[in-house]
């Protein structure tokens, strides 16, 4: 397709892909290659400075883990966490958005207030009070992030709908009376796909922050597990006697948030392009 | 010295070259018409006189404005340029204005950033400028906003704009094609009457603008200058092919209507109603309409902008539903609202939509979007069945096989309305309804779509409910016309009846208003005054009775005109005006 070709000729998306593909490479092969593994502590490496010998390329933390394979297990959780609760904001906000988009009247109305019910509970608590009743777990966070993520989504798409359906096309198929269930699939949702892959570039660092905070507020992974989020406040810590504890970790999530961001402004110039129906 | 000329101006975008080494020159006080189809460049050639091309225009050849030379001049030249020395008049005067300011106030900066006036003065200067354009009660509507105006108001405004610093040549780009016919005619007669001395260089598709209002004129085709001289001399002996073909598709009154037979009636409403909610109120769109579409006959709605036409099309379709009255095909009587009409009943009647391209779904293709249809209703059909079906049609209407994969957006507009047609007709409908199906479509495209409709016509025996503004159009493809004013049917007949002999004074007003490509005989003339009332509040009696320049006190605002037969004519030609018989005797004498 035209649109796909012209978005892999922007250079900056270009990179940006390429840098997240070797960075997801990395996280998922990486820890396999090293002769370290991430829990095994060794008190005579605390705080290690980086080093080809032992393969210790990041140095250690204050338990004496292997940074580099941590760093590298830590993305691969934080890519993951980031990649299901995007999928879950997709599946459920892009379904619900187009339904109560379409249907509009009270039945719309009504889905949204639902949605609006879900914005006003303050988020930490949500979080806290999931935590407490089934008790930490990875499964969880992806409950939790999800759950906040599809709410944006699905305004986004109702808005969206409420758009297209008023379009010609969509009268055309409702006078040769093409079912409400087809029209949604493959009139409406088509059409939603520019402004749901934009919005879906930027809603993975969102779940990647919110990852982030949650561990960084205790309230996320457990020890000995770690994420991108979790690596940071421990180098915060430290960040006196070891800086690279800091550094690499907060390194590889500065470029995986720029490199999504900039992923999604490339995607949305050229959804941009396909709205006004420029072909130059 | 010509006041601007021209020389081999040649614009490129990359590869792409839209204006291709254009000469001409324009002097004093004279006024030039530029005519070409849509992408011609003609557009990109005023651009480039005033400036204003985008940063990724390659700009070569000389534009001199009494002798200096403005292509490649800095910024600050061409700033002093624009508005002071030339103006211009863009073609969609809402999106010309800025929507937060009131017009004065756009009026006033733009002759404060000239250093022309300020302060109380600029204001009285304004006002002036206002009133200079005629628009009604001009220090009031000083601090109107422009979605306050109407069309034809909004474009005055931006020609008062546009004159405020007195520039020596004025460029109208297309600057009645968004505006009704009537309006159209009174805004042309503005130009001629405020621009004195000024030059004027005026961009249009019509050639009956050009015909009414331009000395000389330039056609333009693909980026080139194929023609140029007077105006009478081209249309009586043009010396390009391109000038013919363009003269040849130009719309007139003139030639025979199609000769109306004594078909059944296939489709009618009756004292059909329409209303929307509107400021908390129901705006009554369509009032008591009564019309009849015979088998195989053409009938057309005309009318303006708000005239109701298009909602009268809606629901006869289903697609907004009718608040009274009812829909009859071939004696049902159809439901009003579309979710409760039998599939077997909405295959009957399809729609053509005005915006060929957006009426096509965009992630469909050509081949999917004709065949959908048949999904629904022909479910013994398999998906090569299917197919076959659509690419047989398609292939009717002219679409080449090689297009059958294509997007929407990789298609011109007049594909896309073939493929439209093509995905209306797909299901063999008894009624097909065109609401503006060919406004969008140039003249060359737009007469092979209407010759598409006819062959359809002719062969299948379709019956078309035509929704159109553009009488020339209407008069050379429909068998039967209903002139809508303000929601109500207001004359009808056959079109030979209707257009020869036109009863009711609104019918007149439309047909003077019609420009013709006859420099000898332009037409275009504006006989109407006013407004179109708002349709929340419409005036008691006759609606049309506040711009009727027959109308008669204590008369026509005493009830609302019935629709009846016109004295002395036997063939249906009916009109709801009370003074029908009295106008046309006066106009004989």
């Amino acid at each position: 397709m035209r649109a796909a070709s012209r978005f892999a000729a922007t250079r900056l998306v270009r990179i940006s892909a390429a840098t997240l593909a070797v960075i997801a490479f990395l996280a998922i092969v990486g820890p396999f290659l090293s002769p370290n593994d991430a829990t095994t502590t060794a008190f005579d490496n605390k705080l290690a400075p980086p080093s080809l010998e032992g393969a210790h390329f990041f140095g250690a933390d204050e338990l004496g883990r292997d940074l580099f394979v941590r760093t590298l297990t830590g993305t691969r959780t934080t890519l993951l966490v980031a990649t299901v609760a995007s999928l879950v904001s997709l599946v459920i906000g892009v379904s619900y958005g187009a339904i109560a988009g379409y249907l509009g009247g009270r039945v719309g109305a009504l889905m949204m207030r639902f949605v609006d019910t879900l914005y006003a509970m303050p988020f930490i608590f949500f979080v806290i009070l999931l935590m407490v009743a089934f008790g930490r777990s990875f499964f969880l966070i992806f409950v939790a992030i999800g759950a906040v993520n599809w709410l944006d989504m699905a305004r986004i798409v109702r808005g969206q709908t409420l758009s297209i359906k008023e379009r010609d096309f969509v009268a055309a198929a409702r006078l040769t009376g093409v079912p409400t269930w087809r029209i949604i699939v493959r009139h409406i949702t088509p059409n939603l796909m520019g402004i749901v892959l934009v919005y879906l570039t930027l809603t993975i660092p969102q779940a990647i922050l919110v990852e982030s905070f949650l561990s960084f507020l205790g309230l996320g992974l457990r020890e000995p597990r770690a994420s991108l989020g979790m690596l940071v406040n421990n180098g915060v810590l430290v960040l006196e006697q070891a800086p690279w504890v800091l550094l690499f970790p907060s390194a590889f999530l500065f470029v995986i948030l720029l490199a999504f961001n900039f992923l999604g402004d490339g995607l949305r110039d050229v959804v941009d392009i396909r709205a006004t129906g420029t072909r130059r | 010295m010509s006041l601007l000329g021209v020389g081999d101006l040649t614009i490129r975008y990359g590869d792409d070259v839209a204006v291709d080494g254009l000469s001409f020159s324009i002097e004093t006080g004279e006024a030039v018409g530029l005519v070409g189809e849509s992408g011609a460049g003609k557009s990109q050639a005023a651009l480039a006189l005033l400036g204003l091309l985008p940063t990724s225009a390659d700009v070569t050849g000389s534009i001199r404005l009494d002798g200096a030379e403005l292509v490649g001049a800095p910024e600050a030249t061409l700033r002093s340029v624009r508005g002071r020395r030339i103006g211009i008049v863009f073609q969609d005067p809402s999106l010309a204005l800025n929507p937060y300011l009131s017009v004065g106030r756009q009026l006033v900066l733009i002759l404060e950033s000239h250093g022309l006036a300020d302060g109380p003065a600029a204001r009285e200067r304004a006002v002036d400028a206002l009133a200079r354009v005629g628009l009604p009660d001009p220090a009031r509507n000083f601090s109107s906003y422009p979605h306050e105006l109407s069309g034809g108001m909004r474009q005055r405004v931006t020609i008062a704009a546009a004159l405020l610093g007195e520039p020596e040549l004025l460029v109208a780009d297309e600057p009645t094609t968004a505006l009704d016919v009537t309006v159209q005619a009174e805004i042309l007669a503005l130009l001629d009457t405020v621009r004195d001395d000024m030059a004027l260089l005026l961009i249009t598709h019509d050639l009956g603008i050009v015909a009414g209002h331009c000395e000389r004129m330039l056609v333009m085709d693909s980026g080139c200058l194929v023609e140029s001289g007077p105006t009478s001399g081209l249309f009586r002996a043009p010396a390009s092919a391109r000038t013919r073909t363009m003269l040849d598709a130009a719309p007139t009154l003139d030639g025979d209507a199609p000769s109306a037979g004594e078909g059944e009636i296939l489709l009618s409403t009756d004292g059909l109603g329409v209303s929307y909610r509107a400021e908390r109120r129901r705006l009554a769109a369509v009032r008591e309409a009564s019309i009849s579409l015979r088998a195989g006959e053409t009938l057309a709605i005309v009318g303006e902008s708000g005239s109701g036409k298009t909602s009268l099309a809606r629901a006869v379709l289903g697609l907004v539903p009718a608040s009274a009255g009812k829909v009859v095909l071939a004696g049902t009587t159809l439901e009003a609202d579309l979710g409760r009409r039998k599939l077997g009943i909405r295959r009957e009647l399809s729609l053509v939509f005005q915006d060929p391209v957006g009426s096509l779904s965009p992630a469909m293709t050509v081949r999917e979007i004709v065949a959908e249809p048949l999904l629904i209703h022909e479910r013994a059909l398999d998906r090569a069945g299917r197919a076959a079906k659509a690419e047989a049609l398609l292939d009717r209407v002219g679409i080449d096989a090689s297009l059958f994969a294509r997007f929407p957006h990789e298609l011109s507009g007049g594909q896309a309305q073939r493929v439209a047609i093509a995905r209306a007709l797909v299901l063999e409908p008894s009624v097909l309804v065109c609401d503006e199906a060919v406004a969008s479509l140039d003249g060359g495209v737009r007469r092979r779509i209407l010759d598409l409709l006819e062959s359809f016509q002719a062969s299948t025996g379709l019956s078309i409910l035509f929704i159109a503004h553009d009488l020339a159009v209407v008069r050379s493809i429909a068998h039967r016309v209903a002139v809508m004013y303000l929601g109500r049917v207001v004359e009808q007949g056959r079109t030979a009846d209707v257009f020869g002999r036109p009863a009711h004074p609104y019918t007149r007003a439309l047909l003077d208003a019609v420009p013709l490509p006859d420099p000898l005989a332009p037409g275009g003339v504006a006989t109407l005054s006013g407004e179109v009332p708002s349709p929340l509040d419409p005036p008691a009696g006759c609606a049309f009775r506040p711009r009727c320049a027959w109308a008669e006190p204590g008369v026509c605002e005493a009830a609302v005109p019935a629709l009846e037969p016109v004295a002395g004519e036997a063939t249906g030609h009916r009109v709801a005006c009370v003074r029908a018989g009295d106008i046309a005797a006066e106009l004989l004498r």
